[in-house]
């Protein structure tokens, strides 16, 4: 909010004619309280030192600042003016503070003039100020209310999140587990009752699955169907295996008439493998949902930061195969905080920052870890040179349910910022984004120990 | 003779196999095609159609990388190789606006729900499968023994 320009009153002729009498002074201690709610009050008081707060109270006993004075600053003028002289709020001192007093007697006596003429537009300056620091609490209560109702759809949201992941996560660990003990079972018995190539079709489909593209089937099917004479369906499902040559040469001699009944054994095997991606997929996703419902485990210690940043990179190890990683991060720096906690903001940050390079193609793509330190914070820069954040979404990134990520298992929960920001303003930092095509910046501040070895 | 096909369109590997396995009973009389994002399809389809081969029904995800389910349907519409094609919408994910757009731009003729039912699936795919050969003037009786018979019926007696 602009404030307009404003000249202070010059209070240096009411100090000189008014307040010159040193038997009308008074000192209050830290605490003390000058005036209370409906006490009588003739005096008009200057501050001469210190610092005097005024507030009223409501029923429930909450308190409200109505003014926060220091020194040349008038108190009293209402109860001062008005003809009940009352007081209508406490004002207490909040630190030592001296005042000089003009009392109503000695004001009615004054020749009128001159008292007035420099009395109002102290009056009107007092008014002023008020106003405004009303107007600023205003905006900050607009502000806690925001933030409240924020909180409040935030922990809402996490236990119905922790209810639900709960529940799903008991019948995806039934089928998690059944999945692998199927996968054993048949795993051995095909090994004793199948040939040795079915078998190995079986172990090759749990392990990799089908994992090439539709078009790269396609092509191999073609090309399958040109060499050999089996059906276009066969020489698809010949495809999704993605044989040597050798292997798929037995496999179509061996098979014969049978290879559709081979073919299963392949299948049969990917199926199992989509089960077990399934259901990692699915409790990673109610681990992540059931983080903002659960209560923090654990407790904080001292943390080094390049070590918490190491760990997290291990982790993302196979999504950053085709991503350069610099990082420029200083030795002996420790935040004090729960280590899974740490690891779980960068592997969030970075994650982000290398599938959104993903999905874009990005060429030469880019994350940049830098640390700086500043009045006992360290700042972390995770940035990337990826699209940037989609301008519509920008604003609302750390609010649940906002996603970039379509398609795939790997598909967004828009829970991932939302867990992060409430992680590091749980240590009492902060988190920040600047975006714009080709540079994505996530800035990160923490408390932070430096220890020099 | 032509040869029949049905185009998958899925981006997620594990879906794109469970759909296909799912209709692996129509490879009896039909080609299946497996493709993973829209622009991929619209090149399979205009093979097809090279080919003298017809894309009988085409199943599309809506969210995917790249083009939209919505956004293929609309941009094949009026497209002589998908002329009679049928449509079906098989997604999870899509808003109340996306089903609309399916319905009104993507002009598909049906919209199946994930996590979606074999029984149902197939039930669809036979009766849009039936309607395709029976308005495309082919001789149906060489696909009898697949053809759904109530629809086949109503189209004799009708």
């Amino acid at each position: 909010m602009k404030v307009p320009e404003r000249s202070e009153p010059d209070i240096k002729w009411l100090k000189e004619n008014c307040y010159n009498d040193p038997e009308k002074r008074i000192r209050l201690k830290k605490g003390e309280i000058l005036l209370s709610p409906g006490e009588l009050n003739h005096r008009l008081f200057l501050i001469l030192s210190g610092r005097l707060v005024g507030y009223i109270t409501d029923e429930q006993g909450i308190k409200f600042e109505i003014f926060n004075s220091t020194q040349d600053m008038f108190i009293g003028a209402y109860s001062f003016f008005d003809h009940k002289h009352q007081s209508y709020s406490t004002v207490v001192a909040m630190e030592d503070t001296e005042v000089a007093y003009l009392d109503y007697e000695t004001y009615q006596t004054m020749p009128a003039m001159g008292f007035r003429e420099h009395i109002l537009p102290v009056i009107v300056n007092e008014i002023y100020l008020r106003q405004l620091s009303m107007q600023q609490l205003n905006i900050e209560r607009h502000q806690a209310i925001k933030k409240l109702y924020q909180a409040e759809k935030m922990a809402t949201l996490g236990q119905m999140a922790a209810g639900v992941a709960h529940e799903l996560n008991n019948a995806i660990g039934v089928i998690k587990s059944n999945s692998e003990w199927l996968t054993g079972l048949l795993e051995e018995q095909i090994g004793k009752l199948a040939t040795p190539l079915q078998h190995d079709i079986f172990v090759r489909g749990v392990e990799k699955g089908s994992r090439l593209s539709t078009s790269k089937i396609r092509e191999v099917k073609k090309e399958i169907i040109s060499k050999y004479d089996v059906g276009t369906s066969v020489a698809r499902n010949l495809a999704k295996m993605d044989l040597d040559e050798e292997t798929l040469q037995r496999l179509i001699k061996q098979g014969k008439d049978n290879l559709a009944f081979d073919q299963l054994f392949f299948e049969v095997g990917s199926v199992l493998h989509d089960f077990d991606i399934a259901s990692r997929q699915a409790m990673h996703v109610l681990r992540s949902v059931r983080e903002l419902g659960a209560a923090k485990q654990g407790t904080p210690r001292e943390v080094d930061l390049k070590e918490s940043i190491k760990q997290s990179l291990s982790l993302l190890k196979r999504i950053l195969e085709n991503t350069v990683v610099t990082m420029e991060v200083e030795d002996g720096l420790y935040v004090v905080a729960n280590p899974g906690d740490l690891v779980q903001i960068w592997v969030n940050l970075i994650k982000n920052a290398v599938e959104s390079m993903q999905a874009d193609k990005t060429p030469q793509a880019e994350v940049k870890i830098l640390s700086s330190v500043k009045k006992g914070m360290v700042q972390v820069i995770i940035s990337d040179n990826g699209p940037g954040i989609p301008e519509r979404i920008k604003k609302s990134i750390f609010q649940p349910n906002v996603t970039t990520k379509v398609g795939g298992l790997a598909f967004g929960l828009g829970l991932g910022l939302p867990i992060v920001q409430k992680i590091i303003t749980g240590y009492g930092g902060t988190i920040d984004a600047q975006s714009r095509p080709g540079l994505t910046e996530f800035i990160i501040r923490l408390n932070v120990i430096r220890k020099h070895e | 003779m032509n040869n029949l096909y049905i185009v998958i369109v899925e981006d997620q590997k594990e879906v794109l196999d469970a759909v296909s396995n799912d209709l692996s009973a129509f490879e009896d009389f039909c080609h299946l095609e497996e493709c993973q994002e829209g622009e991929e399809a619209m090149e399979v389809m205009r093979e097809i159609d090279e080919q003298g081969d017809l894309v009988a029904v085409l199943i599309t995800d809506h969210i995917m990388p790249g083009m939209t389910g919505v956004e293929l349907l609309t941009a094949i519409k009026g497209e002589p190789y998908v002329k009679a094609t049928k449509k079906i919408m098989l997604t999870g994910l899509a808003t109340h606006e996306d089903t609309i757009n399916a319905i009104n731009l993507g002009s598909i003729d049906r919209y199946i729900e994930k996590p979606w039912d074999k029984e149902e699936l197939t039930a669809v795919v036979r009766k849009l499968l039936t309607n395709f050969i029976l308005e495309s003037g082919m001789d149906y009786e060489q696909y009898m023994e697949y053809l759904d018979k109530p629809t086949l019926f109503k189209y004799l007696s009708g």
